[in-house]
């Protein structure tokens, strides 16, 4: 765990720090993060509780996620 | 900011130094970032504003003292709803309401439908796209709260003036940043 972080935008896992959105989504894309949370399901629009890992490519600072139903179609 | 330096003197006449330099900015501990994107994937998409820093209400920071320190029973409903306005009076830290706050047509306040933070970070993301189903002149703010009525506004932001017709979409992004 990192301390001393000064950027707005801190990753404490990954000792990184940054002060815009860009940055942190740039570092969101480069770096593997876990995001846990709510959302819809991309496909059918289900609510879905996720913890989901990786890189993030594609420039939101959330992945997009689908429901298992969905998934295993 | 506050920088603080106080010279004592000592027995032997020779000062010592205490300095004191958080380098704090005011809110810098509590941000928020705000998007705002009407049709979304939409050939006539149109961003009103993007990363946008929002403004953190007085009440809005006695909340989140209250939610991580001061509360001495389980913690309540997070700021995770978000409203709309047509007020053209700006964001102010003395507000606690949503002036003029929109109630009808689709874009009633909301609970966010993506609510999502990055493990081990400081940052978390509500997003809520609405759809009207009537015709909104003039809109121009946003902000959030912790419960489907009433509630403590945390956050503003103004945005680009748009008007909305039945059927277009409103994106609002909230990327929020706490210690």
């Amino acid at each position: 765990m990192a301390s001393g972080l000064e950027g707005t935008f801190k990753d404490y896992k990954n000792n990184w720090s940054c002060g815009s959105l860009d940055e942190w989504r740039e570092h969101l894309a480069d770096t593997e993060t876990t995001h846990r949370g709510v959302t819809k399901c991309v496909t059918c629009g289900a609510d879905v509780d996720f913890i989901w890992t990786g890189k993030l490519k594609n420039g939101k600072t959330y992945p997009d996620v689908l429901c298992e139903e969905c998934k295993n179609q | 900011m506050t920088n603080f330096v106080e010279h004592t003197p000592t027995i032997d006449g020779s000062q010592v130094k205490a300095g004191k330099h958080t380098g704090l900015k005011e809110d810098s501990w509590i941000n928020g970032y705000v998007t705002v994107i009407k049709n979304v994937g939409k050939p006539d998409e149109q961003i009103l504003c993007k990363d946008k820093h929002n403004l953190l209400t007085t009440d809005g920071r006695d909340f989140f003292h209250a939610q991580v320190y001061t509360n001495t029973s389980a913690g309540t409903q997070g700021a995770n709803y978000i409203a709309l306005t047509t007020d053209s009076t700006g964001a102010d830290a003395a507000d606690t309401t949503l002036p003029s706050e929109i109630t009808t047509g689709g874009l009633e306040r909301a609970v966010a439908t993506t609510i999502t933070h990055v493990d081990d970070s400081n940052t978390t993301t509500l997003v809520k796209t609405y759809t009207a189903s009537a015709t909104h002149t003039a809109v121009q703010m946003s902000g959030t709260f912790n419960a489907a009525s009433v509630g403590i506004l945390a956050h503003e932001a103004v945005f680009t003036s748009v008007t909305l017709v039945s059927s277009d979409t409103l994106q609002v992004t909230w990327t929020l940043t706490l210690g």
